[in-house]
């Protein structure tokens, strides 16, 4: 280090500014955990239901359509930015801490201090940059049409979310509350979506009378409403422009296969050097890096599926951009779907028909998402330290060794397992994905993907927690 | 007898469990890198079972167990080469500090506020239309 200058200390002079949640300095019981994240979640529910005041309209196509599944936000709503700019000054951080750009000592304390205040500065600031680029690019309808002050207290609103959503983000993971309030946000968004896509009692007319928009709903409706009971049914599973029965089996026909093959794992027998006769396991999952492919992949998508909508909109003459992809607007939603180009060959088929219709398509998308997913998962567990050197290196802090092995051994020992079951748990996930898409399960396979994996770590975390507790009353 | 013993077992297991769990946290706060935003990944602490641990065993397990807890934890972070996405350290940096429930008070007031505003805007615009 020598001294020299390290872009780390320009966030010293904020750091005093940020806002920090204290660390609990008390064992925070299982009852009050539950009730922060609880009044947490209501929080964030409120938010994202609740419109920003002053906006003038929301209507016509949204460009981040594809990315408000992964980023829990939601369109004209205070959660407009969602946690966008926790993940991104997430990623970017760990991006740079990774190729060595920032230099981080990581047994340094100040050093700590500081990568964490530089994480939630640059958060805060991407969270004031999204919000002016917002208001200014006229998403909520130009400025003048707003008036200044309106568009100031806009940009206020927006920012001040923002802030809210990394301090609930802090509270929970400090010990305040259960898991991590980011994958809390991702799951409860996702969830909401499906139970209102099943039980929504809106109505839409579509041409055949006015229909119920959920899917239950709708099939006791037309059961009740029509003669012919049969082709009610059929109605009631097969309706297209609307989501249907089929579709809500599809999505809890999902749920039960990632819960199974959440259970897959090789154990393997280590045992502590210190303390005598204490047989220990580690598990190795088939889901090693659990739902992070599908994050990076998605998060990949919707940042092409973003440029190549912007670009066609500019210039859709052009051969590379069409190249690219080439977009139309859908006529249920009024959304842009893509109809060529890369994009449209990396998006999932609408429907079974349509993949008869386009195998070429199908089998594109199948091969994309399984080795995109491998790829990212391979490389996630080096970014992430989780690879085989870095799991060998912690079990040998704890003293742990394999029985049989020599501790030299561990590494290549593990070395057997972890990357196998990195790729081949990619590929699996990537495979459900795909499975799901086309199932039609309700709220794209990534979304339920997403949902399910975050909702069964919340259950370990819960038994784990309890089980604590339990043996906390026991000592 | 046989209850008795059984019964001795039974508080055996009991407070060797407590210790392991105890061990558990020390374990989870030694290595506290793989513990990612979206929990991906296995957390790296082997989870240990009472397997191998013989009854008469067990109170010597749980005595390593307890001297083990004493062992301060706050150094835990150091290891690990910075696993998690989002919190890298949960270690309390120096800043504006502020308790959970001034957070929790804070997003209330914040989403009353924006009520109100939007109360205001209404009355304001209906009085200055008519």
């Amino acid at each position: 280090m020598g001294g020299g200058f390290r872009v780390l200390h320009l966030v010293r002079p904020f750091l005093s500014f940020l806002p920090e949640v204290q660390s609990a300095d008390r064992k925070i019981p299982f009852r009050e955990k539950v009730i922060y994240t609880v009044i947490s979640l209501f929080i964030f529910l409120v938010c994202s239901q609740l419109p920003l005041y002053g906006i003038h309209s929301t209507t016509g196509a949204d460009p981040f359509y594809w990315m408000r599944v992964i980023l829990a936000s939601n369109r004209g709503t205070v959660m407009e930015l969602g946690i966008t700019p926790i993940v991104t000054s997430g990623l970017v951080m760990q991006l740079l801490a990774g190729s060595k750009i920032i230099e981080v000592d990581n047994n340094v304390r100040e050093d700590r201090a500081l990568l964490n205040g530089a994480q939630k500065l640059l958060g805060i600031l991407i969270a004031v940059g999204e919000a002016v680029a917002y208001v200014l690019s006229g998403m909520y309808g130009s400025v003048s049409q707003l008036g200044v002050g309106n568009a100031i207290l806009i940009i206020l609103q927006l920012c001040f979310a923002g802030i809210i959503v990394i301090c609930l983000d802090e509270l929970l993971q400090k010990g305040y509350g259960l898991g991590s309030g980011i994958s809390l946000f991702i799951a409860t968004n996702i969830c909401e979506n499906i139970i209102w896509k099943a039980f929504s009692p809106t109505t839409i007319n579509s041409g055949r009378g006015a229909e119920f928009e959920g899917a239950v709903i709708a099939l006791f409706h037309l059961l009740i409403t029509r003669t012919d009971k049969v082709r009610a049914l059929r109605e009631a599973f097969y309706r297209q422009n609307l989501p249907n029965v089929t579709n809500l089996l599809a999505t809890v026909l999902i749920f039960l296969i990632v819960i199974y093959f959440q259970g897959f794992r090789v154990v393997l027998p280590v045992r502590s050097k210190n303390a005598r006769g204490q047989q220990g396991s580690y598990p190795i999952k088939l889901f090693y890096t659990s739902n992070m492919p599908i994050i990076l992949q998605s998060a990949l998508v919707s940042n092409l599926y973003f440029i190549s909508q912007l670009l066609y909109r500019r210039y859709s003459g052009n051969f590379l951009v069409n190249l690219l992809g080439k977009w139309k607007e859908s006529e249920y939603s009024g959304q842009t779907v893509p109809v060529g180009g890369l994009a449209y060959y990396i998006t999932a088929p609408s429907s079974l028909a349509d993949m008869a219709a386009n195998p070429f398509h199908a089998l594109f998308y199948i091969v994309f998402m399984l080795s995109a997913c491998a790829l990212f998962s391979k490389t996630w567990i080096e970014v992430s330290g989780s690879s085989a050197r870095d799991v060998a290196k912690q079990l040998k802090e704890q003293q742990m060794v394999m029985p049989g092995h020599r501790e030299s051994n561990l590494q290549k020992e593990l070395n057997r397992y972890i990357p196998t079951a990195a790729a081949f748990g990619g590929i699996c996930i990537g495979a459900l994905t795909v499975l799901a898409d086309f199932m039609g399960a309700i709220g794209s396979g990534t979304g339920i993907l997403l949902a399910v994996t975050i909702i069964y770590q919340y259950f370990e975390t819960f038994e784990k927690e309890k089980a604590s507790e339990l043996g906390f009353f026991g000592f | 007898m046989y209850t008795h013993v059984k019964l001795y077992s039974c508080a055996q297991f009991q407070s060797t469990e407590s210790g392991i769990i105890s061990d558990q946290k020390t374990l989870k706060s030694t290595a506290s890198s793989s513990s990612t935003l979206f929990f991906s990944g296995n957390s790296p602490e082997a989870e240990m079972a009472l397997g191998g641990a013989a009854p008469q065993r067990g109170t010597a397990a749980a005595a390593a167990a307890n001297t083990r807890r004493r062992r301060p934890s706050s150094s835990g972070a150091a290891g690990g080469a910075g696993g998690t996405m989002l919190q890298f350290y949960t270690d309390d940096a120096p800043g504006l500090k502020i308790s959970p429930n001034v957070v929790l008070v804070m997003s209330i007031g914040f989403i009353a506020f924006v009520a109100i505003l939007h109360v205001m805007g209404k009355l304001y615009f209906v009085r200055r239309e008519a």
